[in-house]
Parts: C-alpha cells; sequence; structure tokens
C-alpha cells in the first residue's frame, strides 16, 4: 500500500512560503500558456513571483463541482500514480496544498514514531486529560469541545488540533497511539518504559479491557521480538505497522482536511460498481472500462435454448455440472443417474444402481467423483468414479430418504444428509468409507425424536462454513473447521433447498410458498428477496450462477426458468421451460458463464446459451436451429 | 409432477408401515378406545385414527360390515403402495356416522416407528 506521506510532500516545509499554509489567495506562480503539465523536478524553490494580485486565479468550478476538491484529489491521485513531480506542479500551479502543515507534521510523527508529537498534532497543545487518572471529560465532550473550539479546516494550526471527523473516539484513538508506542517499547525491549506506558497511559485511558489484558501478558515475550511480533499480531516498527496506524488514525480525521486515502479509487469504483449493478445482463468478472459508460448485450447473456437432452424415461430431479464444466450429471425419478459429455452431450456414464427416486447428485472439487443419492424405497448413496462408471462406495444403512450430499474442499471427504434421524448428518472418508463425524442434537421436548431431518446441506467453497436445512424449518450454520453450529434460526414454512456463497456469508434458501431469500449466514438478516417463482410444496431448487456469481437462478411450479440479478433482485428474465410441468433444478456451468441447465417434469434437460454462441454454432452445422432445438438434437448425437 | 419427500410426524410413538416405515399416523390420533368396541379388519385388530399421513386413497365402494353398510375405501403407503387399512366415506347407521372421514390402519400392516 502506497502512503500519500512516504514522499515529499508538495508543500514540503523546505518551501515554506506564505502560501503554504494552505490559503489560496493570490498566490498563484505565472502559468505559462500552452506549457506542458509535466514539469518535473523544478517546481520545487523556483517559483518566486508570487505577488498578489499578479493574475487571475483559475476559481471557476470544474463542472459544477468545487475546483479545490478536485484539484487536491488530483494531487493525491498523481502521488498515489507516482508522479511526484507531476504532483508538486499541479500543487504550486493551482495553490492547493494537498496537506496543510498540521497535517503533514502530524504524518511525520507518526511514521517517524514521534508520538508525543503524533498526539500533540492530532489533539492539540492542551492538558492531557487522561493523564495519571481520573479523566475529567467524557468522551462525547471531548468530541464537542474540540469541534467548538476548532476553526474552519483550512485554517487550523496544531495548537487546537486537527479536526475530527463526525463520531470520531479520542480516547480509542489515544489508545492506538499509545499502544504503537508500548509494543514498538517491547519490541526493543525497554520493559521498563514499557510498563510506564501500560501503566500511566494506556490504563487510565479505560478503554477496551480486554485487550488492554492482552497487550500486558505481552511483557513476557519482551526477550523475543519474533515471538512479540507473532503474539500481537503485528509487524514491528520497521514494517507496515506505523503506516496502518496512520491510515486508521486519518479516518477520524475531517476528510477535508485530510483527504481519505485513494480517494479517486474509491469515486471510480463507486461509479464501476453503481454502472455495474445497472447492467441487467452483466455476465462477467473483468471491469469495465472507464472510456464508455458500461451495458452489457442481451445477446451476450444465456436466455436461448442450445439443445435438449431427452435420454431419461421419466421427471428428472435434479442435475448438476461437474467444477471443471466437463461433464453434467442427471438425476431421474426412476433411479437413473446419467454423466453427460458437455463437449457433445453425449452419455458417457449411465450410473444405474438405485431402484428409483435419484433426487441429487454432487460432484467433488477435482471433478472426478460423484455422489448421487436416492429417496423413495431406495434411500441409498454411492460414490462413483465419474470417468469409469465404476461405483466405489455404498451407503445402503439409511432408512429414510438420502436427501443431500457435499464435498469437502478438499475433495477428502464429503456430508451425506437424509431425513433419517438416526444419521441425518454424516461426514465420511474417500478413502476408507468410514465414518468421520456425526452431527446430532441433543435432546429437547419439542423433538420426541430427538434428532433433526436433512433436507439439503451445503459447503461453501473456501472451507469456511456449512449450511443446513432440515425438515422441521430449521437453518443451521456450521464452522466447517471446528464443526460447531454457530447458527440456527427458524423458518415459518418448508425449506426446499440452501446454497452458500462461495466466502461462507451467505446463504439462498428455497421455501414455500414460492419465496426465495439471500440471508446473511451469521445472523439470518434477509439480504434480498428474489420474486415471481411457484413453489408450494415440491421440492424447486435454485442456486448461484453467471460469472462471479452475479445471478441467483431457480427453477419453479410454474414450467419457468427465473434469472434475477443477486444484488439487486431485479428480474432478468423468466424463461418457459418444460411444459406443463414442473422446472424442477437449475445448474450453472462455473466454467462457462455463458451456459446453464435445467431439468423438468417434461423428462428432459434444456442447455442453455447465449445468442452469440447459438448463431455461431448454427453456422458451423449449418442448420437453421428452432427455438426447441429439435433438429439439433438429432444432429448432436 | 416434481420430487416431493414423505412426511415426516413427530412425536413420541408413530406407526409406519410394515414394508417400508413411511410414516403413517400418530398414536395421539387413535380414537379412544374407551366407548368403542375394537375393531377388526382382514388381518386382525385394527385401530380408527383422525388421521393419517403419506396415504393414497383408492376408489370408493359399499361395504357390508359387521357394524352395518358402509361406503369406505381402500388405502396405501404412498411409497411401497401396499394396502395399509382403509377409510370411511360414509354409514348408513347413524351410531355409526362417528367413523366418518376416519381411517383404519390395520395392526399386522404397521410397525412401531419411535
Amino acid at each position: 500500500m502506497r502512503v500519500e506521506g512516504s514522499n515529499i510532500p508538495p508543500n514540503d516545509s523546505q518551501t515554506n512560503r506564505p502560501f503554504s499554509n494552505g490559503s489560496s489567495n493570490g498566490a498563484i506562480s505565472p502559468r505559462k500558456n500552452g506549457s506542458s503539465p509535466t514539469t518535473n523536478g523544478s517546481t520545487h524553490s523556483n517559483r518566486h513571483g508570487y505577488t498578489n494580485g499578479t493574475r487571475e486565479k483559475l476559481t471557476e468550478p470544474f463542472f459544477g463541482h468545487d475546483r479545490e476538491e478536485v484539484t487536491r484529489i488530483l494531487i493525491q491521485s498523481l502521488t498515489d500514480l507516482g508522479y511526484d513531480g507531476a504532483a508538486r506542479t499541479l500543487s504550486n500551479e493551482s495553490g492547493y496544498n494537498l496537506e496543510n502543515r498540521a497535517v503533514a507534521k502530524f504524518r511525520r510523527a507518526v511514521l517517524d514514531g514521534d508520538w508525543s508529537e503524533a498526539e500533540r498534532t492530532l489533539f492539540g497543545d492542551h492538558i492531557d486529560d487522561t493523564g495519571g487518572g481520573v479523566g475529567l471529560y467524557s468522551n462525547e465532550s471531548d468530541i464537542t469541545w474540540l469541534k467548538s473550539s476548532r476553526s474552519s479546516p483550512r485554517n487550523s494550526d496544531f495548537k487546537g488540533g486537527l479536526p475530527l471527523s463526525e463520531g470520531a473516539n479520542t480516547t480509542e484513538l489515544r489508545f492506538w497511539i499509545r499502544q504503537q508506542k508500548y509494543l514498538e517499547l517491547l519490541e526493543i525491549r525497554d520493559r521498563q518504559r514499557a510498563l510506564q506506558v501500560l501503566r500511566q497511559e494506556l490504563q487510565p485511558l479505560q478503554y477496551d479491557e480486554t485487550r488492554l489484558h492482552a497487550l500486558s501478558s505481552l511483557i513476557m515475550c519482551c526477550e523475543d521480538p519474533d515471538n512479540l511480533r507473532r503474539a500481537a499480531q503485528w509487524d514491528g516498527a520497521q514494517g507496515e505497522s506505523r503506516s496502518q496506524l496512520l491510515s486508521e488514525l486519518s479516518q477520524s480525521i475531517s476528510p477535508s482536511v485530510m483527504i481519505p486515502e485513494h480517494r479517486l479509487a474509491h469515486l471510480l469504483n463507486q461509479v464501476r460498481d453503481n454502472q455495474i449493478a445497472n447492467c441487467l445482463y452483466h455476465n462477467s468478472t473483468a471491469s469495465p472500462s472507464l472510456y464508455v459508460n458500461h451495458t452489457c448485450d442481451r445477446d451476450d447473456f444465456p436466455l436461448e435454448t442450445l439443445t435438449e437432452l431427452r435420454d431419461h424415461s421419466d421427471e428428472v430431479w435434479y442435475i448438476d455440472f461437474s467444477p471443471d464444466g466437463s461433464m453434467l450429471a442427471t438425476a431421474c425419478k426412476d433411479g437413473s443417474v446419467f454423466i453427460y459429455d458437455t463437449k457433445n452431450w453425449s452419455v458417457s456414464q449411465r450410473l444405474l444402481e438405485h431402484d428409483e427416486g435419484a433426487c441429487y447428485v454432487a460432484w467433488s472439487p477435482d471433478s472426478q467423483h460423484v455422489i448421487t443419492c436416492s429417496q423413495g424405497q431406495d434411500h441409498s448413496a454411492y460414490v462413483w468414479d465419474a470417468k469409469t462408471g465404476h461405483r466405489i462406495l455404498d451407503f445402503t444403512q439409511y432408512t429414510y430418504a438420502v436427501t443431500t450430499a457435499a464435498w469437502s474442499p478438499d475433495g477428502t471427504a464429503f456430508v451425506i444428509g437424509s431425513q433419517d434421524a438416526e444419521r441425518p448428518l454424516n461426514l465420511y472418508s474417500l478413502q476408507s468409507g468410514q465414518e468421520i463425524y456425526a452431527w446430532a442434537e441433543t435432546k429437547h421436548p419439542d423433538r420426541p425424536n430427538n434428532g433433526f431431518r436433512i433436507q439439503d446441506v451445503a459447503i461453501a467453497a473456501d472451507g469456511s462454513r456449512m449450511v443446513a436445512i432440515t425438515y422441521d424449518n430449521r437453518v443451521f450454520v456450521y464452522d466447517w473447521l471446528t464443526r460447531q453450529r454457530i447458527s440456527e434460526w427458524s423458518m415459518d414454512n418448508t425449506l426446499t433447498c440452501v446454497s452458500i456463497s462461495s466466502d461462507g456469508r451467505e446463504v439462498l434458501i428455497n421455501m414455500n410458498e414460492g419465496r426465495l431469500v439471500l440471508m446473511d449466514a451469521v445472523t439470518g438478516e434477509p439480504l434480498m428477496r428474489y420474486q415471481g417463482l411457484k413453489q408450494t410444496g415440491y421440492v424447486i431448487r435454485s442456486g448461484f450462477g453467471g460469472a462471479g456469481d452475479g445471478c441467483i437462478v431457480s427453477g419453479s411450479e410454474d414450467s419457468h426458468v427465473y434469472i434475477w440479478r443477486r444484488q439487486s433482485g431485479i428480474l432478468v428474465e423468466a424463461l418457459e421451460a418444460h411444459g406443463p410441468g414442473y422446472v424442477n433444478t437449475v445448474s450453472w456451468n462455473r466454467a462457462d458463464p455463458a451456459m446453464f441447465a435445467s431439468a423438468g417434469d417434461d423428462h428432459r434437460v434444456r442447455i442453455w446459451s447465449n445468442m452469440t454462441n447459438i448463431r455461431a454454432h448454427s453456422q458451423q452445422l449449418g442448420v437453421v436451429r428452432g427455438m426447441n432445438g429439435i433438429g439439433g438434437n438429432t444432429y448432436m448425437r | 409432477m416434481g420430487l416431493a419427500y414423505n412426511v415426516y410426524l413427530n412425536s413420541k410413538s408413530i406407526y409406519g408401515c410394515k414394508t417400508c416405515k413411511t410414516h403413517l399416523a400418530d398414536h395421539d390420533e387413535i380414537i379412544s378406545r374407551l366407548r368403542l368396541q375394537n375393531f377388526r379388519g382382514q388381518h386382525g385388530k385394527a385401530y380408527l385414527f383422525n388421521s393419517v399421513v403419506n396415504i393414497q386413497q383408492g376408489e370408493a365402494g359399499e361395504r357390508n360390515m359387521t357394524t352395518g353398510r358402509h361406503v369406505v375405501r381402500d388405502i396405501f403407503c404412498r411409497q411401497c403402495k401396499e394396502v395399509v387399512g382403509w377409510k370411511y366415506d360414509r354409514a348408513y347407521e347413524s351410531t355409526e356416522k362417528y367413523k366418518e372421514g376416519k381411517y383404519i390402519l390395520e395392526q399386522e400392516l404397521l410397525c412401531k416407528v419411535a
């Protein structure tokens, strides 16, 4: 991270011209018309020609924006980009300074480790009201007092301290500065002075007792700086810690005095995010160009049928693409599971062990193995080698429906979920097939059967969390590493499907009637609702889709595939499919954002792609493709 | 029409289909036997239930039973399709009216699930 202060700021005290206090009255160097703006390096002390009123100072706003703000942000950005000379030139030419003297002093003080100077410049030349015992002011009055004594940001000098932003907590700021002082003293093994800081400067602040105790225990690490740094999770006086401290402190300083870091980048990010949020067909993770206002073309979004797979003889209940996108597994009501090659859509494997009711498939992260689950009379699970079609492991001990499975992100183990209250959620080893762990529940009067039944389970790709939904409408969130349940909440209707974002922070749940909700994984707070789908009593599934998981897709009981934008909840499109029966499930190809598949009661699996691909495809085959892909399908085989 | 799981009951005492253990009825739903004589089905002892789950109903038909003429229909386990009892649609005798809309499950065809 590049800190502004690590370069000589444009108003370095060496120039020390009257203008450098930040006031910009008539102190501009003569501007040569048409001169190149990049007069590097020579700007420093050569501009003597400051006579008040020599020339007009440019004061008009910049297209409606305050000139001073724009210029100072540009100065900051030039420095961020590494063009220090240009930054200085701009500062001199415009007469604006990025930082006034007080701020510069403060920055220097923190980076040099001059802590008393840092506190002085930050809070002002006053009695340190927290030294030696009872504070005279509460936190609040600290702030109001400072505010009232503050003159306009431009003219403040450090006598009154720097103007702080709303809600700045001076005690907290002092604590951080003194904490750094303490840690640095420990690092150089000056235990005595460190203790002094602890007792006389940190402790009287009465801020964050827990942290204080943690800090005092670090005295023990005094002998070994490496140990100290590790224990405190702190990288030392020579590392980034001072810059980081400066960064944190600066967030509490009035933004007009000390412009928040990388302000221009922040503003550009906002613009970019806003444009993306308004782009209905956005399906890419690349950052759009700043040259043009961004919109994606509808033709690039998958909304057209590429082909239909008609190999199953009964309702298709579940499908899923392999993580590498090379295969698609499909599970059918009659118990059969097919694996398709996604290049030519031929069936590469037929997995025919389940007698009926294949209701789930789960691909291992390396796309080598697949787990199939069944309900109804069959209620079992099998693990298969996806390439050869060989069955590797059998799980037939279940008495009731096996509803779901999920792999651990390292691919060595997997979870099987079922409606069998004796073994609802178990972790098994891939290598041995042995049970590693069984999640259970303690006795509860509401649950005389002393168990829960699992409807669906999902594990976050980053290995942070696992989420499971139960037959009795509860959602469980587990920490994956510790296997502990960290959240639980009860919903008011049947839950049929759960997915979890790759960072484990958000969960997506389908529930009756026709509700699809994105929730915070820890608090359960609903973040977004996706409207339109129909769901009254059957298992309808949804999931994340699109580049960067920017979309939400779902099946529905009204023969439509629904696609929404994840952030805004806006419906992208509702696609007619698999009528008159239900669209049971939709799966997006994680390796190809322009492809997803849907499965329905019409015994068919439909592959969707975008207009661009389909046109290219048709040209290749020389076949005119109809919307229902009849001609195409026979051709493909 | 789509995937729908079986219903699961939540009670200390549940009767399930003997063949496949699918939950069928809660013991608490048995209509009190204090004032009624025991029911007998084709396979022996049977119970009258207020409500049952996971069953499919057959065609209605008239039957002469020890207690008189009734309109009944057979009921089957939804999962394995085996007969588990019958449902009373209508009773001609006024003293038998209490059975209307209720279900008989035959003990022989049941198992205890919890």
